[in-house]
């Protein structure tokens, strides 16, 4: 079941975000998302975030572009009608398929990865974009805490004011939100 | 970030006997497949054979040694930080730059018609070769090497001996900065005349082997081998340190970095082969396209002997570097990295062996005791030279301005 009730704090400094993580990380307060204006560093390693498996799915776009292209001019000048250009051998022609090879991975590989990088994080038509504050894409930095799965929402609270946020907000949200993967 | 001041003690490589013992046994087997060499090799290719061996090994380790003074300079230059923690090694590389130099001005001076063609006196019926004489000629030849190696080891003592005063600065002056400037100064006017200077040495020392031919991109070609090969030794001798126990402010994030270089020098040392190669195909000017005929294209049917290294060269050179270290988790694990070094360093020996041989034995070639003998002995001085004058002083830069942004140099969050 995803989570849909939330206890989000606000803090207004990316240097007290980091401290307040690492305290949940401490008291074992389980963090759902931090959802900051820009990259903090360190906040990845606090949350216990996962590194992405985005670019193994970018290596495979890869090779399925440069074989596609390879196969295509191979059909071309070798299979269909063998290009003869001054009498120079065809299997050292290889290394002449290498441009088209190229474009055509970092093709695939840019175009199928940004694809995949939308899908994934439900950046496509139909999703309701709601946010915990609207400022926090410009100089909010909130802390989402799932309501349901951390059961003592008064030590949350507390270590939350404790750590120096601005404001404590609960929010539910529907079950087709942006939010929810 | 936490701000604590590591801990920094003076720390020596101490360069142990037995691993002296191990060099002097390559040096040793270095001159004993030289001398089988010389028993075993036929009469007629004899002579050509061992001094285009001796002008590779010698080359080959010339370009790494250099490597190591390129790095220091280019770091002052790029105003780096990073790689302050393990300054000492690439410094250390570029001592052996003199001997590497004075080997190679030897080499030309015994064996010069041996491996260079146009020394010969056929070459002054050749209006080609006459038309070139005012460069390729054996006095311009000495005179300028002689000059350029003078040059390159001059500003790489002059870089050590700066930087090993900056070590001894006590009190007040030790974290101004002043002798750091003149060492950026110093490396200003060296990475200007290394610029200017190493496309010659490029021309002369291994262009003219094929005196007929030229590619106009073939110096930026030994740049990228220079750089590749340097960065990679680099790597493999700071992994051996760490090894033995030294170098612990070097962290992953420094063998990171290098590895980054490693893979980011390779496929440009690929991107510049490839450029060369399909311009000279597409042009398919007889004059220039025997250079590739000569090397492994062979006639337009048969294949000759050197198709199965034309392609060992981008499979070692290329493919293995890409499938290996992408991934940011393989440049952060030492084994793989050393594994990787040994493979560019192996790919590259093919490489030079690729530009030497062809244009010269040509259909005699092959790979044989003088090779790697030549290659054991000129690798063997070349490690006792740079391991003895890392032991000669304290194996971390402790007045360098940046070496507390070095010890805390991180590349991942």
């Amino acid at each position: 079941m995803k989570p849909t009730k939330f206890i989000a704090g606000v803090f207004d400094d990316p240097v007290l975000l980091l401290r307040a993580a690492k305290k949940a990380k401490e008291t074992g307060i389980k963090v759902y998302d931090c959802y900051t204006p820009f990259a903090v560093h360190g906040l990845d390693k606090h949350l216990g975030i996962k590194r992405t498996r985005l670019s193994i799915a970018a290596f495979l776009y890869g090779c399925t572009g440069f074989v596609l292209s390879f196969i295509l001019q191979n059909y071309i000048s070798w299979v269909d009608w063998p290009i003869n250009i001054g009498g120079k051998p065809n299997t050292f022609a290889l290394v002449t398929f290498v441009p088209v090879c190229f474009e055509s991975t970092v093709l695939c590989t840019a175009l199928l990865t940004i694809f995949t990088f939308w899908a994934k994080s439900r950046m496509f038509h139909g999703v309701i974009p709601d946010l915990f504050d609207n400022r926090q894409t410009s100089d909010l930095f909130i802390m989402a805490i799932d309501a349901d799965s951390n059961k003592n929402h008064d030590a949350i609270e507390s270590m939350l004011k404790q750590e120096g946020a601005i404001d404590i907000r609960k929010k539910e949200f529907a079950s087709n939100h942006s939010l929810i993967q | 970030m936490e701000n604590h001041q590591i801990e920094l003690t003076q720390e020596r490589f101490d360069f142990t006997s037995k691993m002296k013992n191990v060099i002097f046994m390559a040096i040793a087997a270095g001159i004993l497949f030289t001398v089988l060499g010389f028993v075993t090799e036929s009469a007629e290719f004899k002579m050509k054979h061992f001094w285009l061996s001796m002008l590779m090994g010698a080359y080959y380790t010339f370009l790494i040694s250099l490597a190591g003074s390129v790095f220091v300079g280019i770091n002052y230059l790029a105003n780096a930080g990073w790689s302050v923690a393990f300054k000492r090694v690439p410094e250390a590389m570029g001592q052996y730059v003199i001997i590497g130099g004075a080997a190679l001005i030897a080499i030309f001076l015994l064996g010069n018609h041996d491996i260079y063609h146009w020394m010969g006196e056929e070459a002054k019926n050749d209006p080609v070769l006459v038309g070139k004489s005012s460069f390729l000629n054996m006095g311009f030849f000495v005179a300028s090497s002689a000059i350029f190696f003078g040059l390159y080891f001059f500003f790489t003592r002059k870089l050590r001996a700066l930087s090993l005063k900056e070590d001894s600065i006590e009190g007040q002056d030790k974290f101004g900065g002043k002798i750091f400037h003149t060492c950026r100064r110093y490396s200003n006017v060296f990475i200007a005349i290394f610029g200017f200077t190493f496309p010659v040495v490029a021309w002369e020392w291994m262009m003219s082997i094929d005196p007929h031919w030229y590619s106009t991109i073939y110096s930026v070609y030994n740049f990228a081998i220079l750089w590749v090969c340097g960065i990679s030794t680099m790597a493999l001798i700071v992994l051996f340190l760490k090894r033995h126990g030294y170098l612990s402010i070097v962290s992953k994030e420094h063998m990171h970095d290098l590895g980054k270089m490693m893979f980011a020098f390779s496929i440009f040392w690929t991107y510049i082969w490839l450029s060369q190669y399909l311009l000279i195909w597409y042009a398919n000017i007889p004059e220039e396209s025997i250079y590739f005929t000569q090397r492994g294209v062979g006639t337009a049917t048969e294949p000759n002997n050197f198709t199965l290294q034309f392609w060992l060269n981008l499979g070692l050179n290329f493919l293995c570097p890409l499938l290996i270290f992408m991934s940011s988790t393989a440049k952060r694990k030492p084994n793989v990295m050393a594994t990787l070094g040994a493979i560019i360093l192996i790919g590259h020996w093919n490489d030079l062996y690729l530009m030497v041989m062809p244009g010269t034995l040509g259909e005699n070639a092959h790979i044989g005791f003088f090779e790697i003998g030549a290659t054991l002995l000129f690798f063997g001085i070349f490690i006792y030279v740079t391991l003895a004058s890392l032991a000669k002083q304290n194996l971390i830069t402790m007045g360098h301005p940046y070496l507390e942004e070095s010890i805390h140099h991180e590349v991942t969050p």
